[in-house]
């Protein structure tokens, strides 16, 4: 066998053919056993480190939330809840045509489509950015995600907060991503919250967040527990109400109010004006957001004098009938200016002093009582240290001891100056006196239930240490009681309860004067009611009143609107209907509202449009549109009742044909919502409320017909029709030039 | 026509055989990577079918041309290579930075893979030649010429991996004309400079070796300094001429140093390619079952990791299998080198199995981590219209070579 060149090549470092073709057989042999060890290397002997890493690329662990607690009311009502709520999301990396999703999303009124631009250009390369975390229709999600593969679903809580204003600030907030922000949110974060759970998702390289096709759930959601506070929500209306009108009337600039069980220590109901809603940030500027019969602290005034009559009292130095000198109005006082009343009294007896809110006659009794006494009673009466009411930011207040005062302290405090007081502490020691001498803590949860209903815990009222004995607090509930009949107090005179209580017209302290104020007051009453067997407490608080600077002229009145019309509720029996407080029957009459039109509507949406009228959706028949509802949309109902929605589906006999949903006066996103579910396609123009619409309300809708929209910023009905005239000559114009295209 | 019969009584299946069994599992392979509708490349089997289909076509074509022919217009076809190749510079269209491919219609062509095969063609012309001896200088330069032009062409534009395809197979074919060793050594010496780039005293070990070596081949003492000059040279500016590098390849070569830094980015192909075949184990997780492969993680899985399917999906077997196959190809193709009288035949058989080798090995050891991601197809799997027909021509012509090898 010849091979090439044999022969011609005679130098002694050149191979023979054989040898040539040995050394390509070795090189290729070494290439082969290379690659062979490397193969087995990387498939017998590291196999389980890349199994592994197999396993590690294709699964991701996510958290699944777990249902956070409700916060309810004692009588039913509810304080917080969450609700499912889905929010939708992007993979910018997966983003196609990001023109006609902007258009798309945009159009729905999700997104603001330079916003949205901006958003998809900035993080191009990232793989999730949220769209909306809204609410949003489940029709649409199922239309928007089989169109544009790279948006992502996610099922979020959202935190609802029903009552709205009257709620206000006691339940606190919870922020987007469950985080509690305040109130009893804060405080009982760890019960409400529960456990989150965890799943693995098993997905490909490009899926989108949030999808895979493969779950497991490796530890199951453990939903958080409930928790029942003892304020009632009818109360807490009420309160709301007229304490609204209240500070309203006397040009207050803010007002507090606390309504409490004084056997127990209940909380009934507590409101603050201006109140925030904890739905509407626009609401919450800055303190409204404490709950302030807690958190602040005011300088008392003459509803302070209870200390020294109680310790009076207990002393057993107090005798109703027993002349005190008033010093005709003015008494010179050790280290500053006189002492005077807002009357000139020569001697009073001392329930006199009492009722007309005698300075000096007090400061008498103070004295009298001596300092020692006097600063134990204040401290027993639990001022001066916080009442443990489980909320955030407690304030405690300032009571100063014996050894720092001056001269005049002990005087000027009888009557509720140098010391600053909580409104929860104020109503909590009139409570003492009110259920016969128990300082009670407040209480403001009574229970803890599992997320099925059973106990976990219940809260019983507590009791903080006994004041006052069962006959001195007698003696000063008799005392408190002729405030009304006979003094000050008599605006918060109610026949049938009898009421007891103290006006306070407390200067205010200027800290940039040094001094007190003589313009601006702080007014209040405390009281309960009957005075002999007292079922609740009370306590109004007006701040820088106009209208009157008088406790008894602005608070009371307040106090006798409040308590006359919980007094139903407190007293255990519903009042028959011709009893109920006006307020109350015309709130009810107010809260009729017509059942919503939902014809033609993809049941979900309508069972939705239907609940957040207030009513109870119950869909009967499978289908896709809503064919008729009983009963039918216009009806007034109470909130509450149930309004069927009949379903059906195109073909079925009484199917009507999906017809074009009057959507004017809508806002965008609303209308978008009812024009998509009714299956058709919507164009826009302008912003705000849709001032009309074309095809007509009724008019039959082709499935992906497209409408117009026109917005504008007054939904007034005679601007609408006006607009409405105007848009539809320029669309059968338009239409009559190119009928693809709406006019622009 | 008929077909003569030699044809028939010559027929070598050894050749034909693990081709076809490679071709079989290429076409396997990338319908698992693009199988599903969520994948971008869902279909793409249908266009892998058609370039298979033609391919069998230019094998057919290439099994009858006659070898004289192919001999006779070597020169020819090397110069339109090269004429294609500087054409695409200027005409090319670009893609991932480099201008590698012509565009007709919808039709793709990548004028370097011709020129491989123009490369095998010509050099076996040349050192067929009754005139060429390799012992002397002037045949030896003018064979490295022939080889640096394509190379430096396709270095130029750039693609580093195609570019070592031409000095890949024409090492197979010198060695088999008998280079002088010391020539092949000199030759193969600059890749230990380079090994040993950033360990200066591994690189003084290197150079007492040649010297040593040398000496003991008596080569003259003024060579030897030449020799350590240029290697000198090579040493210290070859640190300077990689950081001129591309920066996507200066990144490979990082990476393949060190796949754990940064394993979404430029650690990525390789990671995840490990991770396709070390998750396959022995058996593989069965045809389309590939978690790794479906759930799209491999990147260019249906075409230069296209291994990393077969990995993962056939185990340690089928990828033994693979390996194996391509080891039987070239021992064949080596083999018919030995066996041809024509030296024609004989060079041009040794040049196509070096061609096979090449990509075979570096892409196989690429996919498995063992070399720089350099963007090498693999032969008879990979998805790729111009390289899978450059590929069945060479098989074509080597068949043509093993039934007309017994004649002269």
């Amino acid at each position: 066998m010849r091979s090439p060149k044999d022969g011609e090549t005679a130098a002694c470092w050149t191979m023979g053919p054989d040898r040539r073709l040995k050394f390509l057989a070795w090189a290729l042999g070494g290439v082969w056993l290379f690659l062979v060890l490397r193969a087995a290397q990387v498939q017998l002997v590291q196999h389980a480190r890349w199994d592994h890493e197999a396993l590690l690329t294709q699964s991701r662990r996510q958290a699944i939330s777990a249902h956070r607690g409700e916060i309810r009311t004692a009588d039913g009502g509810v304080l917080a809840r969450s609700v499912a709520n889905w929010s939708l999301a992007v993979d910018p990396s997966r983003v196609t045509d990001p023109a006609a999703l902007t258009m798309v999303l945009d159009s729905l009124g999700l997104v603001n489509a330079t916003d949205f631009g901006r958003c998809l250009e900035e993080h191009a390369e990232s793989r999730f950015a949220w769209v909306s975390r809204d609410i949003l229709s489940e029709a649409t999600i199922d239309v928007l995600l089989r169109r544009f593969p790279a948006l992502s679903v996610r099922t979020e809580d959202k935190r609802l907060y029903p009552m709205g204003r009257a709620g206000g600030t006691i339940a606190g907030l919870v922020g987007r991503d469950q985080t509690a922000l305040g109130g009893l949110e804060t405080v009982y974060d760890a019960v409400l919250r529960g456990r989150d759970g965890a799943e693995v998702l098993l997905s490909d390289a490009t899926a989108p967040a949030f999808q895979g096709f493969e779950r497991t759930v490796v530890r199951e959601p453990e939903s958080g527990a409930d928790i029942e506070t003892t304020i009632h929500a009818r109360i807490q209306e009420i309160v709301l109400g007229r304490m609204e009108a209240g500070v309203a009337r006397a040009g207050a600039a803010r007002g507090l109010c606390v309504v409490t069980r004084p056997a127990t220590g209940e909380i009934l109901a507590m409101v603050q004006v201006p109140s925030a809603d904890p739905a509407d940030p626009q609401t919450w500027n800055g303190p409204n957001l404490c709950v302030r019969p807690v958190t602040d602290s005011f300088e008392p005034g003459s509803s302070f004098k209870l200390v020294a009559f109680a310790a009076s009292a207990e002393a057993g130095l107090l005798d109703p009938d027993e002349p005190i000198n008033c010093y005709g109005g003015k008494r010179p006082c050790p280290g500053g200016r006189p002492i005077t009343d807002h009357e000139p009294y020569g001697v009073l007896k001392t329930w006199e002093v009492m009722a007309h809110s005698s300075n000096i006659g007090t400061g008498v009794l103070a004295e009298r009582v001596g300092a020692e006494r006097f600063y134990r009673m204040e401290k027993s009466l639990g001022f001066g240290e916080a009442t443990g009411i489980p909320l955030p930011g407690e304030g405690v207040g300032r009571v100063a001891e014996p050894a720092q005062w001056s001269a005049r302290s002990l005087i000027t405090m009888a009557f509720g100056q140098e010391v600053s007081v909580t409104a929860m502490q104020m109503a909590m020691a009139y409570g003492a006196v009110a259920n016969g001498g128990n300082l009670m803590r407040p209480l403001l949860v009574r229970a803890v239930r599992n997320a099925d209903g059973s106990p976990r815990d219940t809260i019983q009222p507590e009791l903080v240490r006994p004041v006052l004995r069962l006959d001195a607090a007698r003696e000063l509930r008799d005392l408190f009681r002729r405030v009304v009949t006979d003094g000050t107090g008599k605006k918060a005179e109610i026949e049938r309860l009898r009421p007891a209580g103290k006006t306070s017209t407390a200067q205010k302290f200027i800290r940039e004067e040094g001094a007190y104020s003589t313009r601006r007051y702080v007014a209040s009453f405390v009281g309960f009611a009957p005075y002999d067997e007292p079922k609740v407490l009370c306590l109004v608080l007006l701040d820088e009143p106009t209208s009157s600077i008088y406790g008894g002229n602005v608070a009371a009145p307040i106090f006798q609107e409040i308590v006359s019309d919980i007094w139903p509720f407190i007293a255990g029996e519903e009042a028959p209907p011709e009893e109920r407080p006006v307020v109350w029957k015309q709130r009810e009459l107010d809260a009729r509202r017509p059942v919503p039109a939902v014809d033609g509507i993809a049941p979900a949406l309508a069972g939705r449009i239907v609940r957040e009228a207030g009513f109870r959706p119950r869909l009967l028949g499978a289908g896709v549109r809503v064919m008729q509802t009983e009963p039918p949309s216009g009806e007034m109902l109470l909130p509450g009742s149930v309004v069927t929605l009949r379903a059906g589906t195109p073909g079925d006999s009484g199917f009507v044909a999906s017809a074009m949903p009057d959507v004017r006066g809508l806002p965008l996103r609303d209308a978008l919502l009812r024009v998509h579910s009714a299956g058709g396609g919507a164009r826009t123009q302008g912003g705000g409320w849709v001032v009309s619409q074309v095809p007509d309300p009724g008019a039959p809708l082709e499935p992906g017909a497209l409408c117009l929209l026109t917005l504008g910023p007054d939904s007034s009905r005679a601007y609408m029709e006006f607009l409405d005239s105007e848009r539809r000559t320029s669309w059968a114009v338009a239409a009559g030039n190119s009928p693809a295209e709406p006019p622009r | 026509m008929r077909i003569p019969r030699v044809y028939r009584q010559q027929w070598d299946w050894w050749l034909v055989l693990p081709a076809l069994v490679l071709l079989l599992a290429g076409v396997l392979a990338v319908y698992s990577a693009t199988h599903l509708p969520e994948s971008p490349r869902h279909g793409y089997i249908w266009r892998h079918l058609l370039s298979v289909g033609l391919g069998l076509g230019v094998f057919a074509i290439f099994l009858f041309l006659p070898l004289r022919l192919c001999e006779d217009w070597a020169w020819i076809g090397y110069v339109a290579s090269l004429a294609l190749l500087v054409l695409v510079m200027i005409l090319g269209v670009e893609e991932y930075g480099a201008r590698r491919w012509f565009r007709v219609g919808p039709l793709r062509f990548q004028p370097s893979e011709l020129a491989k095969l123009a490369l095998v063609v010509a050099l076996a012309r040349f050192l067929a030649g009754k005139r060429t001896d390799l012992a002397r200088p002037r045949a030896l330069f003018a064979t490295l010429g022939m080889i640096l032009v394509p190379t430096l062409l396709v270095l130029k534009q750039p693609d580093l991996g195609t570019a070592g395809a031409f000095p890949g197979l024409a090492l197979a074919m010198l060695v088999w004309a008998g280079i002088p060793r010391p020539a092949l050594v000199v030759a193969l010496s600059p890749l230990v400079t380079l090994a040993c780039m950033h360990y200066w005293w591994a690189w003084i070990i290197s150079l007492l070796f040649w010297v040593v070596w040398f000496r003991r081949a008596q080569l003259s003492w003024f060579l030897i300094g030449a020799f350590m000059a240029v290697h000198a040279s090579l040493f210290f500016t070859a640190p300077r001429l990689l950081t001129r590098l591309e920066p996507y390849q200066q990144q490979r070569i990082t990476t393949f140093l060190n796949p754990g830094a940064d394993p979404s980015g430029a650690g990525y192909q390789v990671l995840q390619s490990k991770i396709a075949i070390g998750s396959g184990m022995v058996v593989g997780k069965g045809y389309l079952r590939g978690t790794q492969n479906v759930l799209s993680f491999l990147p260019q899985q249906h075409t230069d990791f296209i291994f990393s399917v077969v990995g993962e999906e056939w185990g340690f077997l089928g990828a033994f299998l693979v390996i194996g196959l391509f080891a039987m190809l070239v021992l064949r193709a080596f083999y018919l080198g030995r066996t041809c009288r024509s030296p024609f035949g004989s060079f041009a058989a040794m040049g196509i199995g070096g061609l096979i080798l090449y990509h075979a090995g570096l892409n196989m050891a690429m996919t498995m981590g063992l070399f720089p991601v350099t963007g090498l197809p693999l032969p008879f799997l990979s998805y790729g219209g111009s390289f899978l027909l450059t590929m069945m021509a060479a098989l074509g012509m080597l068949q043509n070579i093993a039934v007309h090898r017994y004649e002269y």
